[in-house]
């Protein structure tokens, strides 16, 4: 636990741009929210991999986005059932369904479509939102949290010692 | 800064590979096991597989040693398959559905031994259907705590008998107003009252017969209701007689009700008739149903535009979108099967098995061909033009097939085994969902049956004139619907069973039947006054008639 706490303090307080760090945040949200054996989630990874992505922060929001999106699983049902019956998106549904695409997609599963949506609702609004937060940990918070008798405790072991070196 | 990480790339690549080799290396393993998990499932018996090979390309799967355990006899397999080989069409699975060109079991054997058992523990995941083991005890009448049973019985007759004492209670209060003497002479005496004075003044002036016209219709319409009011009491007499007098009927009928009721609680109702249905029906029965439950499965949940899936966490319910891809998820164009054992050989052939029936937009066909010893043909073909129409149709005849061990009933005291004998058996019919028309026949001519030693009585009756007879005959019929099945099973055994316990049986029960017309006499009592309710109407009737033979009169002497 310290020690993915002394990363995380470690990439917030690093040069790394407050973009990457909120990428990170957005991405993670989505692998996280919906179910891992995705075909999206393929695509998700490359990006990760892709674009110069903070892989420390995504790696650590991911399980934290999981027990989320586990936790919201019956909403993320409802809501792509919503999705998947809506009359207007039938035929688009249904196209869709008919392409080799749409049929690895699994968007045909409620919970899929659902928490794919309530992900990328959650990316869209998490982006601008972890990227103000970074700033203004940067300008503001960083200099009181340093102050804090736990972050000095966490400064003086071995492990951070370790990250520092790095 | 670079956006771009070149690195992450390979990366990808190398995951892509990694998680391409694990599912390689773990998918012989993932379809063993899914193929022992859900077999055992629906066989109810260990279905094991030796090994797996998955070759990619083409991409095909070979399944060798796959032995199912016979749930009847664990130590003994159903069937055996050296090998299970077939080819998966890349470009259907593409569409993420699994269509096997060809499949082909080769080796197979029936009844072989196993190593191991292959019971499951605990029985099917799902609930295990039905207890087969039949008691096989027909009931000593002798030992029959004949007063007991009348004791813990709930007698209709006494049930009967209160109904019928609050029905007169109640009638009697009832009439006691309606025929209120004071309130009925008073009445009368008014009536009276006014004729004598019209009469007196008719008497002083006969004038004041057409001044008092008017009075005297008045008193004509008040003796005229007064008496349609005595008539329609008696109306009501007649009904509330009739009423008791059903009632009294019933209690009448009450101990041969109670009698029969005691009596079926051992099987007796109907005689040796019901013992049949209790005590050999069920044996062959639970067999009938279990193949009905089977069909109910395949029954879909609704329109079949949606299908709930319990795939994974989190995936929620899948939602089928009409498929242009036109084949289901699962189809098995062609099923052949060969294999032979000491004596027989079995060749079969299967056509467009798939899952969802109805995508196939074919009937699935199964025709299996034995040979050897004797001769059997089994022939299903199901066809389903939509999700809620189906028409399965079997045609399947076994022709003098030596038997060796069948078993014929489990009983507690051990099985009932036909060590030799000649299967003929014919069955044929059709199921669709909404109804069941299935006619099974089978014959087993010079049947040799060894049974427990230990049987005795009309058991040992039983088994010995089984074995005396020349043939022995079972007809099942299956009618009505799947969901409520009408099974009648006609056995020759039946009459050997009737014969084996029937004249001993028939004597012990009307021996039984006396005593308990006894305890129910002593335990109802004498109910034979109840019938005097009779007097009591008369009573009334009577003061009915003579209150209407008073209106009568005065009206007859009204001349106008």
């Amino acid at each position: 636990m310290l020690t993915i706490l002394a990363k995380l303090l470690k990439v917030l307080n690093s040069e790394q741009s407050p973009g990457q760090i909120a990428a990170a945040i957005s991405l993670s949200a989505i692998v996280g929210l919906t179910p891992l054996m995705s075909l999206h989630n393929l695509l998700i990874v490359f990006l990760v991999l892709f674009f110069r992505v903070n892989l420390t922060i995504f790696l650590v929001a991911w399980p934290l986005f999981t027990i989320l999106g586990m936790a919201i699983s019956p909403l993320s049902e409802s809501v792509g059932e919503s999705i998947l019956h809506a009359p207007a998106l039938l035929t688009t549904w249904e196209s869709f369904y008919n392409t080799v695409i749409g049929r690895w997609s699994n968007f045909y599963y409620s919970g899929v479509i659902g928490s794919l949506v309530i992900a990328i609702v959650v990316a869209i609004l998490g982006y601008p939102l972890s990227r103000i937060l970074v700033v203004k940990y940067r300008d503001t918070w960083m200099k009181k949290l340093e102050k804090l008798r736990i972050v000095k405790l966490l400064s003086a072991t071995k492990i951070w010692q370790l990250y520092q070196g790095q | 800064m670079k956006i771009i990480r070149w690195w992450g790339v390979l990366a990808f690549a190398v995951l892509l590979l990694l998680i391409t080799l694990v599912w390689y290396f773990l998918a012989p393993r993932v379809i063993a096991s899914s193929i022992e998990q859900s077999g055992s499932e629906v066989l109810g018996a260990r279905v094991e597989i030796a090994s797996v090979d998955l070759a990619l390309f083409p991409l095909s799967v070979s399944i060798k040693g796959l032995q199912a355990a016979d749930p009847e006899e664990p130590m003994t397999n159903i069937f055996e398959s050296e090998e299970v080989k077939f080819a998966i069409d890349s470009s259907a699975l593409l569409w993420k559905k699994v269509v096997i060109d060809e499949l082909t079991l080769t080796g197979l054997k029936t009844g072989t031994q196993r190593e191991t058992s292959g019971a499951l523990p605990g029985g099917r995941k799902s609930s295990q259907a039905i207890d087969k083991v039949v008691e096989l005890v027909v009931p000593d009448v002798a030992n029959f705590d004949v007063k007991k049973m009348v004791e813990d019985a709930d007698l209709i007759t006494l049930k009967r008998i209160a109904a019928f004492k609050e029905s007169k209670e109640q009638i009697e209060t009832q009439w006691d107003k309606d025929l209120d003497k004071e309130a009925f002479d008073k009445r009368i005496e008014k009536i009276k009252a006014e004729y004598k004075r019209l009469a007196d003044r008719a008497k002083d002036n006969k004038l004041n017969l057409l001044k008092d016209k008017k009075e005297w219709k008045a008193l004509k319409r008040d003796i005229d209701v007064e008496r349609e009011r005595i008539s329609s009491l008696s109306g009501k007499l007649k009904s509330d007689k009739s009423s008791l007098s059903k009632q009294y009927q019933s209690i009448k009928q009450g101990p041969k009700d109670d009698l029969n009721a005691i009596l079926k609680n051992v099987g007796l109702d109907s005689g040796v008739e019901s013992l049949v249905d209790k005590y050999i029906g069920p044996q062959y029965t639970p067999y009938v149903m279990q193949a009905l439950d089977m069909i109910k499965s395949f029954e879909p949940s609704s329109a079949g535009a949606e299908e709930k899936e319990k795939a994974v966490v989190q995936m929620g319910q899948k939602v089928y979108f009409k498929d242009e891809i036109n084949f289901p998820e699962f189809l098995v164009k062609k099923v052949t099967m060969g294999g032979s054992n000491e004596g027989w050989n079995i060749d079969g052939k299967g056509f467009d098995l798939g899952y969802l029936p109805w995508l196939t937009g074919k009937p699935a066909k199964l025709n299996l061909s034995f040979g050897g010893k004797g001769s059997a043909n089994f022939n299903v073909e199901s066809h389903w033009p939509s999700a809620n129409k189906m028409k399965t149709t079997i045609d399947s005849k076994v022709a003098k097939w030596p038997l060796e061990s069948m078993e014929l009933m489990q009983t507690t005291d051990g099985n009932w085994i036909i060590d030799s004998g000649e299967l003929s058996a014919e069955l044929t019919g059709n199921i669709t969902l909404e109804s069941i028309n299935l006619s099974a026949k089978f014959a087993i001519a010079s049947p040799k049956l060894s049974f427990p030693e230990t049987l005795g009585g009309w058991q040992k009756s039983l088994a010995q004139s089984i074995n005396g007879q020349s043939k022995i005959n079972f007809e099942l019929t299956a009618t009505g619907t799947i969901n409520e099945p009408k099974i009648r099973l006609k056995s020759s055994i039946e009459n050997l069973f009737k014969q084996a316990v029937g004249e001993q049986l028939k004597k012990k029960a009307e021996g039984l039947k006396g005593k308990v017309n006894e305890a129910l006499s002593e335990k109802i009592g004498d109910f034979s006054s109840l019938q005097n309710f009779g007097s009591q109407f008369k009573e009334w009737q009577s003061k009915l008639k003579a209150n209407d033979d008073v209106l009568e009169q005065l009206k007859g002497k009204i001349k106008i």
